[in-house]
């Protein structure tokens, strides 16, 4: 009897010794490793578009975002207009701000058209790992106005002033699936007030796909479709079909594009796109995007 | 009678024997390991173009008072920068956080220092120092501070960028310091179990 509690005493002191191992120095982590953090995924995409398109990319916590977007002329115009480089260009300015990371909004001025955009950005969900979600959603909504002067004949086009409104709506789902590749679906809706011909609808809807893929740490390629939905107008129109260059050099990302689409907002790219890529209807485009970080660390990472 | 007097008093010596060896020693290893719930690791770069700086309060020390064996993992993505951006072009760019998650020093206390005593000592610990997957052997100097039962560690040391394979573009070289200036405070408790 004494022997089996003395054993049993000493089998106890062997098991429940657990702090034996600690005296190396390699196992001495093991004693505050707790269960791996959950951890938002960053940059899934450079910047906040990948060529014309948005992504679900939010701008970080109090950066402010100054963009230039430009395009070029058809490239299918010819040596004579440099296929492209003279003209017509079109050229949008904005400025964008986050506050927190989550939640950003942006002024717009393109310069075909005189549009002003004014848009509002929720990055509603974001992938994580370690027990978060999958993928990332960002919701999208954004208002047009142009300012154009359209004279013909005495008859003002624009005499209604909301006659110069558009609106788009956008949900986008993305998922970064390595530190390389990044893929997005976006569902978009675009309102225009006013329908350009008696036969045209006011509304279109877009199915959209976006990728990235980086090979190297600070330069990626880039693609992006879109399919439209529905038969909006009798004209022809052609989905919006680019591809692109992302170059990163610290505060400022450069991206070199080649795409079909001549307008740089919604209501213009998702829809009235007259140029193809089968007739070289193509144009060489650049955006440029500079942060300006205002400085002030947050006290966590979320 | 006397036989089971006898055995009751054996097999009670016994158990009270075995008992006190048994919270004694868990007790005696327990309070040999001191982990910090308090504890900064910054490191700051200077130029003449541009000063970063970055702060990570969430890593957890661990030391063992009796064998000097000290460890600390950091994690990469809790260094927090006073520009997001440059946070995301450090995680992304620089140390490549998504391969090399954590940045870990192991090592040796070469000092014995008397825990029970209040008091400061100067030290050096030699260890491993291993970030963005590349181990260097370092002899790290610093501060054991024992204050009424907690430990004060503190150290200041630099880190070749250079060292770790961590590649600046020509284009930053101007803004990014070739030597890095690490500073480490921590505050460590005995263990809770």
């Amino acid at each position: 009897m004494t022997n089996k509690l003395s054993l049993l005493f000493i089998s106890l002191l062997f098991i429940t010794n657990p702090f034996k191992a600690q005296d190396n120095p390699e196992d001495l982590l093991n004693l505050v490793n707790e269960k791996p953090k959950k951890e938002f995924t960053t940059a899934t995409f450079k910047t906040t578009r990948v060529i014309n398109f948005h992504t679900t990319e939010v701008l970080s916590r109090r950066s402010l975002d100054f963009r230039i977007s430009h395009r070029f002329g058809d490239a299918n115009t010819g040596a004579y207009n440099a296929w492209g480089l003279d003209g017509t260009a079109n050229i949008r300015l904005g400025l964008e701000y986050s506050q927190n990371g989550r939640f950003m909004f942006g002024l717009g001025r393109t310069s075909t058209k005189k549009i002003v955009d004014g848009f509002l950005k929720y990055k509603l969900i974001r992938q994580a790992k370690n027990g978060g979600s999958p993928v990332s959603v960002t919701l999208f909504s954004a208002a047009y106005q142009t300012f154009e002067h359209v004279n013909t004949n005495g008859f003002d086009k624009y005499q209604v002033y909301t006659d110069r409104l558009s609106y788009c709506n956008q949900i986008m789902v993305s998922r970064k699936f390595n530190s390389r590749l990044s893929m997005q679906l976006t569902a978009a809706m675009v309102h225009v007030n006013l329908a350009e011909k008696l036969t045209n609808g006011n509304d279109c809807f877009v199915a959209g796909f976006l990728a990235r893929y980086k090979f190297t740490k600070r330069q990626a390629i880039t693609f992006e479709y879109a399919y439209r939905l529905n038969k909006y107008s009798k004209d022809n129109y052609y989905d919006s079909f680019g591809i692109g260059y992302d170059l990163e050099t610290g505060g400022h990302v450069f991206q070199i594009n080649f795409t079909n689409s001549f307008g740089l907002t919604e209501n213009q790219f998702y829809m009235y796109n007259t140029s193809t890529w089968s007739k070289w209807g193509i144009r060489l485009g650049f955006n440029i995007s500079r942060v300006f970080s205002l400085q002030g660390r947050p006290k966590t990472n979320d | 009678m006397k036989t089971s007097t006898n055995f009751l008093l054996k097999t009670g010596t016994t158990t009270l024997l075995a008992l006190t060896f048994f919270t004694l020693s868990a007790f005696s290893v327990k309070s040999q390991i001191y982990i910090g719930d308090k504890s900064t690791i910054s490191f700051f770069s200077a130029t003449k173009m541009e000063n970063i700086d970055a702060v990570n309060s969430v890593s957890r020390p661990v030391l063992n008072t009796k064998t000097g064996a000290f460890a600390i993992q950091a994690s990469q993505n809790a260094f927090i920068f006073k520009s997001a951006f440059m946070q995301e072009h450090y995680n992304e760019n620089y140390v490549e956080s998504e391969k090399f998650p954590f940045a870990t020093f192991k090592g040796k206390i070469n000092e014995t220092i008397d825990y029970t005593v209040n008091g400061k000592t100067n030290v050096t610990i030699t260890g491993d120092l291993d970030m963005h997957g590349v181990k260097k052997p370092r002899t790290i100097t610093g501060v054991v501070e024992v204050k009424d039962g907690s430990i004060l560690m503190s150290s200041k040391f630099d880190v070749k960028v250079s060292d770790h394979d961590i590649k600046v573009p020509s284009l930053y070289i101007e803004k990014i310091a070739e030597v890095i200036q690490v500073s480490f405070n921590a505050e460590l408790f005995p263990m809770k179990k």
